[in-house]
């Protein structure tokens, strides 16, 4: 089901929030989902995560100003909780996410990929959150600068520095790996 | 620029006499720059990598992925918000007007039920019966108790007590002699007992 976004947005504007919402789930719910899981690995992680964010998309709804495109919106909501839910972990668990989301990666029933796929994603979980975050976005989902510049609040030139930071470590890795 | 810094400056400047740094670089820094810089131009950068997900999900996730079971939860949110606003109107009234104490939450059933001695709640709350029960109940226990440890344990807290009740007597029959009714009608025991009880009443208001 692909819906257009000014569908939705119009759907906001006359107050028919309830239905505007089942379009959002139904539209965005994949690549949201992917988003979270590439960020915290684990497919149950990734779940509650994404539980959060329509949660709080559905609470937060009339708040939506219309400022920023809604996937951005989106997108920015999934990225805060999904970082949010690491730090919360690794407080928890006084470990970091990754390394038992490397084991997770490794082991678990959820990944499909072949042994350059589990060391790329090795790799990635040894950037930063934010940093992850930039390099999911621009590798894996081909967003343009500008559109992650909106999703993560940061500027353009920033986020260009970081994902060449987050390319020399992961090569870095992949090197001595 | 003061003196003492230049020639701290001066101190770092290389046959050139550019370099006023005393900072050092990696090795090679300046020969990647470029081609850094290059790839900061780039829209993306290929790892040469594969982009595909290697993760995969349970079947029917994304099925069961619905919007309903969030719409329902924000009522029961907004539920929430409102129980736990009257309950912090509740805790701040209580703060202010009184303290919490549980026994004053039971209800009259609770109550009556309950034969209300052991633990009264106030001093004001016992009248000249309940408080005779009280002392019956518990002030005269707790003397024997303090008696027969003090036996058992061979301390003097006995004959202590004993030798403050005997001033008391004398005062006492002293007030007494000046009625000859009374004097002929008190024995030694009946002296005791009764000093026993005006003790024991007097102490209990004290501790009350």
């Amino acid at each position: 089901m692909s819906v257009d976004e000014t569908e939705i947005l119009s759907l906001l504007k006359s107050g028919s929030n309830d239905r505007a919402f089942t379009l959002i789930v139904e539209q965005f719910k994949e690549p949201l989902y992917w988003h979270t899981r590439r960020m915290v690995i684990s497919h149950a992680d990734a779940d509650d995560v994404i539980q959060n964010t329509f949660l709080k998309v559905w609470k937060n709804l009339d708040k939506f100003s219309g400022d920023s495109k809604l996937y951005t919106w989106l997108y920015r909501i999934a990225t805060n909780e999904s970082i949010n839910f690491i730090n919360k972990r690794n407080r928890n668990l006084n470990e970091s996410l990754s390394n038992e989301a490397i084991q997770v990666a490794g082991n678990s029933g959820g990944f499909d990929g072949d042994e350059i796929q589990l060391k790329l994603q090795r790799a990635i979980l040894t950037l930063p959150d934010k940093q992850r975050a930039v390099f999911n976005l621009k590798y894996f989902e081909d967003k343009k600068y500008d559109e992650i510049s909106e999703i993560l609040d940061t500027s353009v030139g920033a986020l260009k520095a970081s994902y060449h930071h987050a390319v020399k470590k992961i090569k870095e890795y992949l090197e001595n790996n | 620029m003061n003196e003492h810094n230049e020639h701290i400056d001066d101190s770092f400047l290389n046959k050139d006499g550019l370099n006023k740094t005393p900072f050092s670089t990696p090795d090679g820094y300046f020969e990647g720059l470029e081609e850094r810089l290059n790839l900061l131009k780039e829209s993306s950068d290929d790892l040469g990598l594969p982009k595909n997900t290697p993760f995969s999900v349970p079947e029917g996730y994304f099925k069961q992925l619905n919007a309903d079971q969030f719409k329902t939860d924000k009522s029961s949110g907004t539920n929430w918000y409102f129980t736990m606003s009257v309950a912090a109107i509740f805790l701040v009234c209580l703060a202010i007007f009184g303290t919490f104490d549980p026994q004053e939450t039971e209800s009259p059933h609770q109550t009556a039920s309950y034969d209300g001695f052991d633990e009264p709640q106030s001093e004001w709350d016992l009248d000249e019966s309940n408080l005779l029960a009280y002392i019956e109940d518990n002030y005269v226990n707790e003397l024997q108790d303090e008696e027969l440890s003090a036996l058992l344990e061979g301390t003097d807290v006995l004959q202590d007590m004993e030798e403050e009740q005997t001033s008391e007597v004398v005062v006492t029959v002293e007030e007494a002699a000046n009625n000859d009714d009374i004097i002929t009608n008190i024995d030694e025991e009946d002296i005791e007992s009764y000093l026993e009880e005006e003790y024991s009443v007097d102490e209990l208001i004290d501790e009350l």
